[in-house]
């Protein structure tokens, strides 16, 4: 490398010498070894996906013919597959880049030129090089086929690496065939102590006025300037011990909260947007009779 | 031999090329092949420098390059990339073994090959050795095969890639878990029935309710997140410190974590002098081990404590930066940070060290911490507090931390060992990092899945996340995990 005519060369034995044949020998294995990762990466994979297509092909040879009259289809899934241990222990066949012999399979040449689609050793589909959708996306090559889902992660704003959106609050106004299905919502979780159901991100709130935690004396710890402010009708110190107030949402009047939900919806006419969607499932009153009783 | 057969149950190739085919039928030429292979992989182990044996050369040595080097596997030749050829075609000798990561180089492929038996032969964990190698090397295969027989397949999905639902203000929470649920061991103990949730007579078990957590992550093809309710509720119940809808130190629930699935393994002990040799104790709790030295007489006393994971001053490091006694353009590294961890510190005169040999008088003397035992999971705490006397604050500044660590430097050793570094490396597996001030803020989890993907877990929300990305953030908290788990030495 250090002889290459593109780059100043210096005689030898001097410093300028030696130190740019060390920097050039550091880069050159800093590279050598990001090579050699992805190298084995996906040497590895085309020798597996030649092993599994070798032996699927095997094994498929060595299937136990169905039995006339039995159902193929049982309680709506396959018959499950029954092998010939014997005959694919006697089975000798060959694809492109790989041998089956009698249980082993033995590669054929490099698969990194015999092999030209990765298949996954688990499902046996092939996998995506590329999402579907998303940064970097590109079409799958056979729209038709089956692939993996284990495929690579996907990039897309509002979106998780699955692709899927990100999942909204439920939006108890709307009817179940209203609702968008692509749209995932926040699912509900049962206290752990009362059979009431709450909104995922809900629960811990609930669970400490449930446990009855922050009235024990210790009302003052999570108290916030917001809180202060939030209730003109009760003095912090007099209500907290028993019942304190959500100190998160958008600081309406208690009594809206004393209602119960249906009124609610009717009361909660002058206040717009995302809080009566808040209030319609934190309401904490143990009268609460839209509660999801789980039983 | 018939168990040997069924390994091939696993996708993977009899042999790593067709000429590694050819020489390993042979059991004479396998045997030498092996043999070989043995040798250069020990030789080739990043061992440390040797104290003892000096290189006999004094001063120079010649080193013609440090490009990567070709070992022949037959006989002792080491080429370069450019000379191997011609010694293939001089003595016919075909494999080789390069130098910096140990793969096999076959010529007539002229192709790097991939042979699972041999490399197994390399793994650390089937300590080879002639006399009974072959008993061992069986056994493994056989119970892998049994084990691929008989496991039934979870379905394909993106493994890991899930979410924890924040419940209000559990970030916390979330955090923590998504540190601790993509570790392969964790996984093994938790799936594999570690902890019997069904004959556990403890209410409130949060052993139970980690269980039902880990359970539920890799159940399936779900893909949306996961809920840590009652991990959450038997939390609350067990500690008056951790309960209540408000914000905690993730660290601190880290550690409760950590003591409470202590606490709740059958077989733990809590004495301080007997040593814990419940699950969680071997994977979570190294030994640190503090010495002071008396500098009048030269005594030094070791005093040994469990650590469940390294506090380190960012502060001091800061400071060092700022008053430009360091490269004042360099950042703060974590390596800088556990160097003066693990540095020899004066105490005062004044101090109240009294050394026992010079009569129990007040002495001059230095301090040192150092791991005496390195944790299979090390989590990291590089604590941003500023604590000045009127007030505290939380310090945002960027520490540079590496992908992987060598914690080598940092442990307790003998100088006249020569010791494989390999045995210390360590793989980040999470960052948590908290956005926002001292009172409040948010925490989300960088965390490392399948390999080498990045993913950023905000709660339930799972993004991709580049090396670049991660290695950028402001972190809190890392979690490193031991590369290879080494048979360990009674010593």
């Amino acid at each position: 490398m250090a002889d290459s005519t593109s780059r100043p060369s210096y005689p030898a034995g001097t410093i300028a010498k030696v130190s740019t044949d060390i920097l050039n020998e550091t880069f050159h294995n800093i590279i050598h070894d990001l090579v050699a990762k992805v190298h084995r990466e996906e040497k590895m994979a085309r020798m597996r996906s030649a092993v599994v297509i070798a032996r699927q092909k095997a094994e498929e040879g060595a299937t136990v013919p169905e039995e006339p009259g039995s159902k193929s289809v049982v309680d709506g899934k396959p018959r499950e597959v029954i092998i010939d241990a014997n005959k694919l222990a006697s089975t000798h066949l060959e694809t492109d880049a790989a041998i089956f012999d009698r249980g082993k399979v033995l590669l054929k040449g490099n698969p990194l030129h015999t092999v030209k689609e990765i298949i996954c050793p688990d499902c046996r589909l092939p996998r995506l090089s590329y999402p579907p959708v998303g940064a970097g996306h590109r079409p799958p090559p056979d729209p038709n086929r089956e692939y993996c889902q284990n495929g690579p992660l996907i990039t897309l704003p509002g979106h998780d690496v699955h692709g899927k959106m990100f999942a909204v609050m439920p939006n108890p106004k709307k009817r179940k065939t209203e609702k968008d299905s692509t749209i995932p919502e926040v699912p509900t979780s049962k206290c752990p102590i009362c059979p009431r159901y709450f909104v995922m991100n809900r629960v811990a709130q609930h669970l400490d006025r449930c446990m009855n935690i922050s009235g024990r004396g210790s009302s003052t710890r999570n108290k916030t300037p917001t809180d202060s402010g939030a209730s003109g009708a009760s003095s912090p110190t007099s209500s907290a011990p028993k019942r304190p107030h959500n100190d998160d949402d958008d600081g309406s009047p208690s009594p809206t909260k004393k209602k119960k939900l249906n009124s609610s919806k009717k009361g909660s006419m002058n206040k717009p947007g995302p809080s009566k969607l808040k209030q319609s499932f934190t309401a904490e009153d143990d009268d609460d009779v839209k509660s999801e009783n789980g039983d | 031999m018939a168990s040997l057969d069924s390994v091939n149950l696993l996708a993977e190739a009899a042999y790593g090329c067709e000429h590694l085919a050819v020489v390993l039928k042979d059991a004479q030429t396998a045997g030498h092949l092996k043999n070989g292979f043995r040798k250069r992989h020990d030789s080739l182990a990043p061992m440390t420098k040797s104290e003892v044996v000096t290189i006999q050369t004094s001063g120079l040595r010649t080193v013609t390059s440090l490009k990567p080097k070709y070992h022949c596997l037959n006989c002792s030749e080491i080429c370069l990339n450019s000379e191997r050829k011609a010694h293939t075609k001089k003595t016919g000798h075909v494999f080789y073994m390069e130098s910096r990561n140990r793969f096999v180089f076959c010529e007539s492929c002229c192709d790097f090959v991939y042979d699972h038996g041999l490399e197994r032969l390399g793994g650390p964990a089937t300590k080879y050795s002639i006399e009974d190698g072959k008993g061992k090397w069986a056994e493994d295969s056989a119970s892998e095969a049994y084990v691929k027989i008989n496991a039934i397949k979870n379905p394909c999905y993106r493994r890991g890639a899930r979410g924890v639902w924040n419940m209000g203000q559990t970030c916390y929470q979330a955090v923590i878990l998504q540190a601790l649920l993509h570790d392969p061991t964790l996984n093994a103990y938790f799936l594999a029935g570690g902890h019997d949730t069904h004959n556990c007579l403890r209410t409130g078990c949060m052993a139970c309710a980690a269980t039902e957590v880990f359970m539920d992550f890799n159940s399936g093809e779900k893909t949306d997140a996961v809920s840590a309710a009652t991990l959450l509720y038997n939390g609350w119940e067990g500690s008056r410190e951790m309960a209540g809808y408000r914000q905690q130190d993730a660290h601190e629930y880290f550690q409760f974590l950590v003591n409470s699935l202590h606490s709740a393994t059958p077989g733990h002990t809590e004495s301080y002098e007997s040593k814990c040799e419940c699950f969680f104790h071997q994977t979570f709790y190294g030994e640190l081990r503090s010495s002071v030295m008396c500098h009048k007489c030269g005594k030094t006393t070791n005093t040994h404590d469990p650590m469940a994971d390294l506090s380190l001053d960012v502060q001091a490091q800061n400071k060092k930066r700022k008053l430009g006694r360091s490269n004042p353009s360099s950042t703060v590294t974590l390596t800088a940070c556990l160097d003066s961890f693990t540095a020899v510190e004066d105490l005062h005169t004044d101090a109240a060290y009294h050394c026992e040999k010079c009569g129990n008088t007040p002495q001059r003397a230095s301090k040192r911490l150092q791991i005496r035992k390195l944790p299979a999971i090390l989590c990291m705490q590089l604590k941003r507090y500023e604590a000045t006397s009127s007030s505290s604050g939380k310090m945002n500044c960027h520490i540079d931390f590496p992908v992987t660590l060598n914690m080598l430097p940092y442990v307790v050793k003998k100088d006249k060992d020569r010791i494989d570094t390999s045995k210390y490396i360590y793989d980040l597996s999470t960052v948590i990092v908290h956005q926002g001030t001292m009172d409040s803020g948010h925490y989300f989890a960088y965390t490392r899945i399948g390999g080498d993907k990045w993913v950023l877990m905000d709660d339930n929300k799972v993004t991709v996340a580049s090396v670049a990305d991660v290695l950028r953030q402001d972190a809190y908290l890392l979690f490193y995990s031991i590369r290879t788990i080494a048979a360990e030495n009674a010593s």
